[in-house]
């Protein structure tokens, strides 16, 4: 065998050794990518339902406008009064995120909080005034109810609208609870005195939303 | 989705607008009326005041006969959206 004959002995294996290198890596790169597709349609779709259940259909908004995007200027409808969405507090704790909406219709002013943490908790409240009421102690009494401390924390809050809190910045609040009764301390900034709450969790079906128009949603 | 649900869909959007539009109108008559009641109550108003008062009164009545109408239909848009989106529609 020449030389010549010899290098090109050693170079057929050489091209077919790339060859089969590039479609190893041509199969890597589809699997990847098939795998990463997948996982994507997964997380989409959200946490897959245990033995492969099929997953329930996503509720269509309840009145035809979603709670939860609730905004000033919206009117909501609720025990035959049109409320109008006068302000809208939302609050941001880590990430963890719920609203608190104005409602006005006349004289009548009622508080609407939205929160969407396991599952959606709608709850309305009235501004209690001159409560003598403290957060403090795990439980409270009032008005014959016995609330026990839920949770207290702060969070950043934006204002919207007329809320009669301050634009921004840093919230307190201390949260009691009894079955579906609520009572609720908050605070806004450092030198704010309590603003002291009592309400009870209604459903989502109770409302009936009309969204001021350019809504887009 | 069908044309005739798209058209639903966007009929009770429309009404629900219309209703939002209406409740703010009859808001801005309840409280025009109110302010204005209350001005002519005082002592020496003008006469005329009670007279508009009572025109904004008048407005927010019709506003409000409007209101319920418009929810009537609401209420019609729903039950047709509900027939559309029903799985054998």
């Amino acid at each position: 065998m020449t030389a010549l004959a010899s290098a090109r002995a050693r170079m057929v294996p050489s091209l077919m050794d790339t060859f089969l290198v590039l479609v190893f890596l041509a199969l890597i790169a589809g699997g990847a990518f098939v795998f990463m597709r997948g996982r994507r349609q997964q997380a989409s779709a959200g946490p897959a339902g245990p033995a492969a259940l099929p997953q329930a259909p996503a509720p269509e908004p309840i009145g035809g406008a979603d709670v939860r995007a609730l905004k000033v200027g919206d009117v909501v409808n609720y025990e035959g009064g049109d409320y109008i969405v006068e302000g809208t507090l939302r609050f941001d704790q880590g990430g963890f995120r719920w609203q608190e909406h104005r409602l006005v219709d006349g004289p009548k002013s009622l508080w609407l909080s939205v929160e969407d943490d396991e599952g959606l908790e709608i709850v309305v409240w009235k501004r209690l005034k001159g409560a003598a009421l403290e957060p403090g102690p795990g439980t409270l009494e009032h008005v014959g109810v016995t609330y026990e401390l839920d949770e207290r924390g702060r969070a950043n809050f934006t204002s919207e609208g007329t809320t009669g809190a301050p634009g921004g910045g840093k919230a307190e609040f201390v949260d009691y609870e009894s079955g579906g009764r609520r009572l609720s301390f908050e605070r806004y900034g450092d030198d704010g005195g309590w603003e002291i709450s009592a309400g009870h969790v209604i459903s989502e079906h109770v409302l009936d939303i009309y969204p001021s128009r350019g809504a887009g949603g | 989705m069908s044309e005739a649900l798209a058209d639903a869909e966007a009929t009770e959007r429309g009404l629900r607008e219309q209703l939002s539009d209406l409740v703010h109108a009859r808001s801005r008559a309840d409280d025009e009326a109110r302010r204005l009641s209350q001005r002519a109550a005082l002592p020496g108003a003008h006469d005329e005041l009670s007279q508009i008062a009572g025109r904004y009164e008048r407005q927010s009545g019709l506003l409000a006969a409007e209101i319920e109408s418009l929810r009537s239909s609401l209420r019609a848009a729903e039950a047709e959206l509900e027939r559309l989106r029903a799985p054998d529609a």
